[in-house]
Formats: structure tokens, C-alpha cells, sequence
């Protein structure tokens, strides 16, 4: 299902759950792990000064540097890369996000893995600020390969997975995230849930909506839903469709608890919107922080379709 | 003439300064200050959540706090990695390099022995019986985390509502980790 992984690290712990997850995945699937570190920014053009994204110092990049940081990495990731011998490590120097799509290009990845933040960072400032970690918004913005947040320790082993939350809203976006999350499903062989969060309140502006009117809406919800997405399923029937109403990431991290899933996939941006113009969609970046479990973003058909 | 401050009991009532209890009706005084008694836990601050409904609907994640509030045992819900849970206003200045803006916000953490910690590290079977305090104002200069100051500051109930839920809105890690 995935031969190259290319996982994206600082080698910070803020990493440490992403690496745990990237190696496990790799070894499941007998496939190439590719540590992708970015040394740094050039601090102006063709200049060979960056700034460590560790340290915060300048450094020049000589051989020896990226020895220093090669180094690094494998002394950060020596347990792992003991455990599982099918890695290489590869750096680059430049703007994060581009180069590890660039990297995840090149590489003909088939999933790539982060970290929801490059540091450690307290969740109050999250309100005011960028929720997520810029790296992350802007390679899942772009990204044309599902990427798999790690936010968290994970609970079980890729395999080991039983339950695996997909969060549709019917949008073509969400068709691939349907996509990936059913083929993962068959492919390890856990039960998928596939989820709706109905948002009737901004529908309606904050007027009150009579239960009648709810059900209704959750009805034609579920239509929709076996329409899209339950007649590509062929002869799966370890599956289960929910529609909730209320605020979408507040509901599917609820369900996602109920369920105790083991991962939870969505389309990156709401409905209707053009994958290119859009950011990180915000349901997306409140279930990446909050979540329990692994976040897969996926936005673009390229490599859902070969799974 | 200024809103009449609160406190919080360890009982989880809201009282006025003089001493008897809020009415039914909390949401006008949102905007007072809240002063803590010493024996106040998170239990207390969830007592009163439940005591006055109409706080739940601050925000989205009050009903699933409380429903996780009930699954831990009534008492001894404690951990000896914390000392207490405590309440902080940041003043940030940031920029310079970069776009300058000045943040302002509420923390809510687990103060340790010797270090503090985020409070998704731990579960509500940890949390509900630690005490509960209000800390001070940092002020932190460019990042300079190391070289900040501390003032003594107030909290509306509003800040202290929604700081700990915002908080708490991320636990869910699990804990029974490690194959």
C-alpha cells in the first residue's frame, strides 16, 4: 500500500510521536523510510549562512554541519532506525514546507508524516495565533500525498489498527479522503466509521431548529452519504454510517472518542473551495490538536487512486 | 458603580462578597472578578459548571468536560507530579524581528515541584482534586521567556471559565500506550 514514506522531522521531541508512527507505518508496509530534515533558511540569496531550527544559530552549511546534523538525527532516532533498517536520511536547505514538498515530490512518496508543530508550543496562544504549525498548513494546503499528522502519542501500531474514523462533508475533497480511509480499512482490515457532523446552526444563523427539522436533515445527510460514498464499497460491510448534529470538529472529536479510533481522516478544507486557494481548513486544525489519535489530511486523487 | 466581585467556594457556590450565593443567573456576571477560596479544587470549579447550566453553553466542549468530570471517582483524584493547578495571564510582545503585536491571554497548567506542566499530560483521575489557585501576570519581552516579570493581576469569571475549558478541551491523549 505505501512503499516510500518520507517523514519530515526537526529531530526535535516535538517530533518524537510523528517518528514513532513513520517507522511503525514503514515497517508494516516493508517500505523505504526517508527522514527529511530542512537545516535551515538561507538568511539571503545564494548566502550559505542558515539558521539552525534547533538552536536558533546561524550556521554555515559546510560538510561538516551536515554531518553534524546527519549525526544528530541518527542519535535522536538510533532505537528506530535499529529496529527497522529500510531508512536513508536526507536534508535540504530552504523554506520547510516547500522543500519537504518538494522532497515528497521527487521522492514519488506515498504518505507523508509530521508533526503538528516544529516545537512544543502552549495550546492557550493557539487561539490567537496560527492553530497549527505553519509547516504543517502549508504542505497540507498543497500537498498532492495524504499526509498523516501525529499529534499524540499513538495508541496502537499501524496494524493493530480497529477503528478508523473518516470525516466526510460531501465535497470532492472528501471523496478522496473517503478514498484512503477505505482502502486503509480493507487493507488492515478494522471497521470504518463513516462520520457527518451537520452544522444546522450556522445553517439556520442561530435560530432555534425543531427536532422534526433536524432529523430531516440528518436523513437526507445519510442519503447522500450511501450515494457518495457507501455504493463505492463493493462487497465491505465492516463499516457503520453516523450523522451528528453540531459543530464539526467538536463532534467528530467526540465520535472519535466513542469509537476509540485509531485514526481519523478528512479532507483538509471545507466544501466547494479550490484545493489551491485553500488553507488549512479549521475543522481540520481543531481536530489535529485535540485528536488522540493520527490525523490523515488528504486532498488531492494522485496517490489515493493507486492505493 | 464597578460589578460586585465573586468567590468560589470549595463547594463549587458562587457568592458575593458579602456572602450570599449568585442567583440563578450567572451570565451577567461574567464580567466580575473572581477571587478563589484557599480549598478550591478543579472539582469545585465543575460543581459550579453544573450548578449553573447556563455556563455550559460558553463553550462547545463544557458538556464533554462534565461528562469526563463523572467518569473518575468522587475523591483522590490527585497525582504527585503536581502541586496545584494554576491560573496565568501572558502579556507577550512580539516581533522585531518580524511583524510586532502584543498577545494577551490565560494559561491554565499543572505547577510542579520543579517544573510546570501542560494539563493534556495528564487525566481528569489526576486533576479534579488538586488545588486551584490564580496566579500572577507575566509580562514577557520578545520571547525572552528567562527575563520576564510577575505582577499581581485579577480575573474576571469569564477568564477563569473559559481558560479551563479551552484547556481541557485538549485532553484525550491515551494512556495506555506502548506497543
Amino acid at each position: 500500500m505505501f512503499e516510500r514514506v518520507l517523514f519530515a522531522t526537526t529531530g526535535s521531541p516535538a517530533c518524537d510521536n510523528a517518528a514513532k508512527v513513520a517507522f511503525d507505518l514503514a515497517r508494516v508496509h516493508e517500505a523505504h523510510l526517508m527522514m527529511f530534515h530542512v537545516l535551515g533558511l538561507p538568511s539571503h540569496g545564494y548566502s550559505q549562512l542558515v539558521r539552525d531550527v534547533r538552536t536558533g544559530e546561524e550556521e554555515e552549511v559546510s560538510e561538516d554541519y551536515r554531518q553534524w546534523v546527519e549525526e544528530e538525527l541518527k542519535n535522536t532516532y538510533e532505537l528506530q532506525m535499529q529496529s527497522y533498517g529500510k531508512w536513508s536520511i536526507q536534508l535540504a536547505t530552504g523554506r520547510p514546507s516547500r522543500e519537504i514538498l518538494r522532497a515528497a515530490r521527487s521522492n514519488n512518496a506515498d504518505i507523508v508524516v509530521l508533526g503538528a508543530h516544529t516545537k512544543d508550543e502552549d495550546v492557550a496562544i493557539t487561539k490567537y495565533r496560527a492553530v497549527a504549525g505553519n509547516t504543517l498548513r502549508k504542505v497540507a494546503k498543497s500537498s498532492r500525498t495524504p499526509v498523516l499528522i501525529v499529534n499524540r502519542p499513538c495508541d496502537t501500531c499501524w496494524s493493530y489498527f480497529s477503528h478508523i474514523v473518516v470525516g466526510v462533508d460531501m465535497s470532492k475533497a472528501s471523496e478522496y479522503a473517503f478514498q484512503f480511509a477505505y482502502k486503509t480499512a480493507r487493507d488492515v482490515g478494522c471497521r470504518l466509521h463513516v462520520f457527518h457532523a451537520a452544522d444546522l446552526t450556522s445553517m439556520y444563523a442561530g435560530k432555534e431548529i425543531g427536532q422534526e427539522e433536524i432529523e430531516k436533515k440528518i436523513d437526507e445527510a445519510k442519503r447522500k452519504i450511501n450515494y457518495h460514498y457507501i455504493s463505492q464499497m463493493d462487497d465491505y460491510d465492516n463499516y457503520d454510517v453516523e450523522v451528528w448534529e453540531g459543530i464539526p470538529y467538536v463532534e467528530i472529536l467526540k465520535f472519535a472518542r466513542a469509537k476509540e479510533a485509531d485514526l481519523i481522516v478528512m479532507a483538509h478544507h471545507a466544501r466547494d473551495v479550490d484545493p489551491e486557494q485553500a488553507d488549512l481548513g479549521s475543522t481540520v486544525e481543531q481536530v489535529v490538536l485535540r485528536a488522540a489519535c493520527p490525523v490523515a489530511s488528504v486532498n488531492h486523487p494522485d496517490k489515493v487512486v493507486d492505493m | 458603580m464597578g460589578q460586585e466581585g465573586l468567590r468560589l467556594t470549595a463547594e463549587g457556590v458562587l457568592a458575593k462578597q458579602a456572602g450570599e450565593p449568585l442567583g440563578a443567573d450567572p451570565l451577567a456576571s461574567l464580567g466580575s472578578s473572581l477571587t478563589l477560596d484557599q480549598d478550591c479544587t478543579l472539582r469545585s470549579f465543575f460543581r459550579c459548571i453544573e450548578a449553573y447550566p447556563d455556563l455550559i453553553r460558553l463553550s462547545p466542549f463544557s458538556s464533554t468536560c462534565l461528562e469526563e468530570v463523572a467518569r473518575w471517582p468522587s475523591s483522590d483524584c490527585t497525582t504527585p507530579r503536581l502541586r496545584n493547578l494554576e491560573l496565568m495571564k501572558r502579556v507577550e510582545l512580539i516581533g522585531a524581528p518580524g511583524e510586532r503585536s502584543l498577545q494577551i491571554y490565560c494559561l491554565f497548567y499543572g505547577a510542579g515541584e520543579e517544573m510546570d506542566h501542560d494539563v493534556k499530560e495528564f487525566t481528569y483521575g489526576e486533576l479534579l482534586d488538586q488545588p486551584l489557585s490564580l496566579g500572577p501576570l507575566r509580562h514577557v519581552v520578545l520571547g525572552d521567556t528567562l527575563d520576564s516579570l510577575d505582577f499581581a493581576t485579577s480575573y474576571t469569571f469569564f477568564e477563569v471559565v473559559d481558560t479551563i475549558i479551552w484547556h481541557l478541551s485538549f485532553q484525550g491523549a491515551p494512556d495506555k500506550c506502548t506497543l
